[in-house]
């Protein structure tokens, strides 16, 4: 567990976020697209993109658990790595940047001026909140919210429910700084995305703050729901794939039995949930920005 | 070590199977009680209100019930720890009696079933759930239902050996009115019984206790002398007050109404030979009651901890937990499970434990969203994570 803990901590030291990944990628969904800086922002807070990284660090972990020196062998070695870039072929990342490309390009035919901060999209700080980093998530909230300021931002439209949470609930309990935040679903209540023959896995941050979950109800269509659904919907797992990746594994597995009771196909609304699910396996999981055109 | 028996758990079929049947019974009664009775969630929130004034008044209210209590004739003893209060609990049971106990997380919380057999008496769990704990060797794993990781067959199996009836592990009936033959002779030779105590009215110094199997009357009621241990939490002003957190306990629990609300308030007596009153009656002649602290004033000055005094067992959160789902109360502490489990250890003082197993709560919330005093366990867990995370001096 110490291990893990140093690699996110040096990880947040040189590249600010958790798992290590360096500007470049985190924009990579952006690339040639013509995006302005406007005072209303498209953040992604780099958890798309994280995807196929927490997959693999996951994989990583889960397979050397108990054979402690080549964990600790792992662990070095992924610390001492310019960036987990090189784990990852560039081919696998294209899946989640383009979830990310799709949901820009509807949302910015609702908001005219809708900028993208570039170098400054940053982590939100979420999983070190969730492991009681304090310290850490205190002084990475800090950075986000001088981030905010200094580009005069006004209003943030954000794309996964884990980053909607820090900005919106803690950035202003944690900083002097408070901007209107909001989830794209709320950008896009007209919307009507054709979802027949989906069972619906709710995340925990949009069914239980701020009825998210019935806003992304209301914009899919024929989708079905599982018997824990709404509010009451179960986690799955992810919060804890960092420290007890075959725990969550098994979260997911359980969680997964449930949704494929109504389908094989499951739609999911978030990047942990598509992380975890996916790597339980034996379904097909989709994100809402893969269907969303 | 911890984090190998909680893997171990997760990889065990029996208990996936055995989690799964009684979650999905547990769901389906809960809605279709909540939805009987809407009043149910008002009467929650007024609860709530009922728990935040008693725990603010606990010390108060501690001495209002022992003056009751004692008005009432019978012995009120206050244990500070769990050491003093098996102390007290083994003086007054003695050695070579036959004990008869309800289920009480507050005895597992000072491991008093053991204790007393090493005193050399025979005890008994006379909840079926517990006393499936008890021949297991094992610990409960819910508040509710103890030994909801077992699987029929597996019951069965141990009702043969036990008790060497021929049970069918499909007749689960069978099975239960075999522990039912088995216990009967215990009830009726029994010289003490011991129950927790589900909430205690101070005005009137009255004991409630909540059963469904019948148990808790036979314990509190065969036996010359009835110990009652309780934690100090369970207190609240009145006994109008009591009355509606037993219903609140009862319905989230998954119960139209249990079938066995028993208020105890006094030794069994009777004045019918003119006018001389004397106890022990029917029931005991003698009633003690041991009000265990063991952290919770403590705790009742802790902002954070408070909140977990307010916890009226009724065992929601556990059913609700995704991690519980997978593992059940392997993941927690030993009486107390489940991600409240990780609260109570800290209040009990098993500080290392519970931040340790901090670390598996996902953070999802869903104990908050079920429980009916809306206790923030997954926001209390959460800084027991960071005070963990500075003390190893990884923050």
């Amino acid at each position: 567990m110490k291990d893990i803990i140093s690699i996110i901590k040096e990880n947040e030291k040189r590249y600010l976020n958790p798992l290590g990944l360096d500007k470049g990628t985190i924009v990579r969904w952006a690339k040639g697209m013509d995006l302005v800086r406007s005072e209303t922002v498209f953040y992604t807070g780099g958890l798309y993109q994280m995807v196929p990284y927490i997959e693999k660090f996951a994989s990583i972990m889960e397979k050397m658990y108990g054979i402690s020196s080549t964990t600790i062998g792992i662990a070095r070695l992924l610390s001492r790595a310019k960036s987990l870039a090189s784990l990852v072929p560039v081919g696998n990342t294209e899946r989640y940047n383009k979830i990310i490309r799709n949901i820009f390009t509807v949302l910015r035919t609702r908001i005219n001026e809708l900028g993208y901060l570039w170098e400054d999209d940053i982590y939100s700080g979420a999983l070190y909140y969730d492991l009681g980093l304090n310290r850490t998530f205190e002084s990475h909230i800090k950075v986000v919210s001088d981030i905010m300021r200094r580009n005069n931002v006004k209003k943030v439209i954000t794309i996964d429910p884990h980053t909607n949470f820090v900005l919106r609930e803690l950035m202003p309990k944690y900083t002097d700084f408070d901007v209107e935040v909001l989830h794209y679903t709320e950008v896009l209540s007209d919307l009507s995305i054709k979802a027949d023959g989906y069972v619906l896995h709710e995340p925990c941050y949009m069914a239980r703050w701020y009825n998210l979950s019935d806003k992304l109800c209301s914009i899919l269509n024929g989708v079905k729901k599982p018997k824990t659904s709404g509010t009451y919907t179960n986690c799955c797992g992810g919060p804890i794939e960092s420290l007890f990746p075959k725990i969550a594994k098994r979260i997911a597995n359980n969680r997964l039995r449930e949704l494929r009771k109504i389908s094989e196909n499951v739609l999911v609304s978030c990047p942990i949930c598509l992380a975890n699910l996916s790597r339980a396996g034996g379904a097909n999981i989709v994100d809402v920005g893969e269907v969303i055109l | 070590m911890m984090r190998e028996i909680i893997e171990r758990a997760s990889e065990d079929e029996d208990l996936s199977i055995a989690l799964e049947r009684a979650i999905e019974s547990y769901m389906d009664s809960r809605v279709r009680v909540l939805s009987r009775y809407p009043y149910i969630t008002e009467l929650a929130k007024e609860v709530r209100r009922i728990k935040e004034l008693s725990i603010e008044r606990i010390e108060e209210l501690i001495r209002e019930a022992k003056d009751s209590m004692e008005e009432n004739r019978m012995n009120v003893h206050i244990a500070e720890d769990a050491e003093k209060a098996r102390e007290i609990v083994g003086d007054l049971v003695g050695t070579g009696k036959i004990v008869v106990k309800t289920k009480s997380i507050t005895s597992d919380e000072i491991n008093l079933r053991k204790f007393l057999q090493g005193r050399g008496n025979e005890v008994w769990e006379t909840d079926l759930g517990e006393l499936i704990v008890q021949w297991l060797d094992s610990k409960p794993m819910h508040f509710i239902t103890p030994s909801i990781n077992i699987r029929r067959e597996k019951v069965a199996e141990l009702i043969r050996r036990n008790i060497g009836e021929n049970v069918d592990k499909d007749d689960i009936p069978g099975m239960t009115y075999a522990v039912r033959r088995f216990l009967r002779k215990k009830f009726i030779d029994a010289h003490v019984g011991i129950s927790g105590a589900n909430v205690i009215a101070a005005n009137t110094g009255s004991i409630f206790i909540i059963t469904n199997e019948g148990n808790g009357r036979l314990c509190t009621s065969l036996p010359e002398k009835h110990i009652v241990l309780a934690g100090v939490e369970k207190i609240v002003p009145s006994l109008h007050d009591a009355f509606k957190v037993s219903d609140v306990i009862m319905k989230y629990a998954g119960y139209s109404a249990a079938s066995y609300l028993s208020v105890i308030s006094g030794p069994s007596k009777t004045g019918d030979i003119e006018k001389k009153v004397v106890f022990g009656a029917h029931g005991p002649k003698e009633v003690d009651v041991v009000l265990l602290d063991n952290g919770r004033l403590r705790a009742s000055r802790d902002e954070r901890l408070r909140e977990a005094l307010y916890c009226l067992r009724c065992g929601s959160c556990q059913y609700l937990c995704p991690v519980f789902r997978l593992v059940g109360g392997y993941w927690g502490g030993d009486a107390y499970v489940g991600g409240i489990g990780i609260l109570w250890n800290m209040i009990i003082g098993n500080y290392e434990e519970a931040k340790a197993q901090s670390l598996f709560c996902l953070g999802c919330h869903e104990c908050e969203l079920v429980c009916p005093m809306g206790i923030k366990t997954a926001d209390i867990i959460r800084e027991i994570k960071a005070e963990y995370m500075r003390e190893m001096g990884l923050d």
